[in-house]
């Protein structure tokens, strides 16, 4: 008996329409959600975007980098006030080494956004705990530094030759060891 | 009636299938990349210890079940084998999906530490795993033959799709920058951390400097159009080349071009490869033919 052709084309009408949606969703994954639609037009993708690892952010150079170098530390504040600094990297507390991903994850752990945030403050968290571990004293405080060469306007280092000068910035996400 | 008929040429007209194979080999070079990329900060990424665990990771992903070192090592020696499998068509399916399933879960997991190339991976895997059995340049065509070597081009448009709004967001984002508009911005990157050669002579290379920035913004808008048009196809293939080479060249994220080449392969025809076997026939000619 042949196959009617509406039941033929079936699978082809069914991948069609999978790769519109998926299309959508790609589009709609840049959508902000401070635009006046909010979430709406997001949400008959939502599920599917995080479901198939769809979310996406082109944020990339959107404004020129900052720094010529960066040297993440971490900062101890004993009980008793004194200071002590440890390497960033844990969690056996080494020192920071050059690497793209990684200037990355502290440029983001320094100054972060709101998704970064929680991440942020959990790094925070286990520093207090490998900073106990090596010490044997749960420090009151622990601060991630950012000890960096700031870049300076061009027209400084036109005048000057210097393309940096050091910066230090205190991470948001630094607090006390609970 | 139009409009449907046009959807269907546009995702389903035949295509040469050594364009998916084109494609595929691309993405395992790039995928090979990144696993050797991370490999040296595995355990600072994927074990828990920097970056505190998501809650809840969906259950398909391979991250997500391991937290150890030789776990995660595990892992990315299976996406080497993938990537090793899927460049020469081997196991093809299996190797891609394991491929896309790897690139998700280590964003999710590291999702911190993600750069614009992760971005470029996963979302290639995803487009590849749906895309039809293409088995040309493969294992898995010499083992089963293919009855055709057309095939629809549905996974090709979802990655052309892909190209055309990475470039269209990252220009609606740059534009308004003061730095962008001032033609500035090429000077401070080749000062910064991710300049291959940081040098302070890019200060006084101010026209320089602007053309690069104007160019850059330029071509990132012109370049899905040309890919797009049959007549612009090839000149936005050396725009592109001209872009991301120069990126690669200059700059410490050389993985972003190579992350993008799967992208532009999409973008490939049969002509191309006709052309290109003819170069290379022409240029063995005339080497053969040189006097001793």
């Amino acid at each position: 008996m042949p196959v009617p052709a509406a039941v033929r084309r079936a699978p082809r009408v069914l991948l069609g329409t999978f790769c519109l949606y998926h299309m959508g969703a790609s589009l709609l994954s840049n959508m902000p959600s401070t635009t006046a639609f909010g979430g709406e037009l997001r949400a008959p993708f939502e599920a599917y975007i995080f479901h198939a690892g769809l979310w996406q952010s082109w944020t990339m150079f959107t404004t020129i980098p900052y720094f010529r170098s960066i040297h993440p530390v971490l900062l101890a504040h004993a009980p008793g006030g004194a200071e002590t600094e440890y390497g960033a990297i844990l969690p056996g507390l080494e020192g920071y080494r050059q690497r793209t991903r990684l200037t990355g994850l502290f440029l983001r752990y320094t100054f972060p956004a709101p998704d970064m945030a929680g991440f942020a403050r959990g790094y925070v968290h286990d520093a207090c705990d490998a900073i106990e571990a090596a010490s044997g004293v749960r420090p009151a405080f622990v601060g991630l530094r950012l000890d960096s060469e700031h870049l300076v306007p061009l027209d400084r280092v036109r005048t000057s030759g210097q393309t940096s000068v050091p910066g230090r910035e205190l991470s948001a996400a630094s607090g006390p060891c609970d | 009636m139009r409009l449907v008929a046009a959807l269907d040429r546009f995702l389903f007209e035949p295509i040469d299938a050594r364009v998916y194979a084109a494609v595929r080999v691309a993405y395992a070079v790039v995928c090979l990349a990144v696993v050797a990329e991370l490999w040296p900060v595995r355990r600072e990424l994927f074990c828990g210890a920097m970056i505190p665990r998501a809650p809840s990771p969906p259950w398909y992903l391979p991250m997500a079940w391991v937290t150890s070192p030789a776990g995660v090592s595990a892992v990315l020696v299976g996406a080497a084998v993938c990537a090793g499998l899927a460049a020469v068509g081997l196991l093809t399916r299996l190797a891609v999906v394991g491929l896309y399933l790897w690139s998700f879960s280590y964003a999710y997991v590291a999702y911190p530490a993600e750069t614009g190339y992760d971005g470029l991976v996963r979302l290639a895997g995803l487009a590849l795993a749906v895309s039809p059995a293409a088995r040309a340049w493969s294992l898995d065509g010499l083992l089963r033959p293919p009855r055709s070597s057309w095939v629809p081009r549905y996974g090709l448009r979802l990655l052309q799709w892909q190209l055309a709004i990475v470039y269209a967001v990252t220009v609606w984002l740059k534009a308004p920058d003061p730095y962008w508009r001032g033609g500035d911005l090429m000077s401070y990157f080749m000062m910064s951390i991710f300049a291959r050669h940081p040098d302070a002579s890019w200060a006084t290379m101010g026209r320089t400097s602007a053309l690069l920035t104007w160019g850059t913004l330029v071509l990132e808008t012109s370049i899905p159009v040309m890919l797009f048009t049959r007549r612009g196809r090839r000149w936005g293939f050396l725009c592109g080349l001209a872009l991301h080479g120069g990126i690669a060249l200059e700059s410490t994220i050389g993985l972003f071009s190579l992350a993008m080449t799967p992208y532009y392969a999409a973008f490939l025809r049969a002509e191309d490869f006709d052309d290109l076997a003819r170069v290379g026939r022409s240029l063995r000619d005339r080497v053969s033919r040189r006097p001793a």
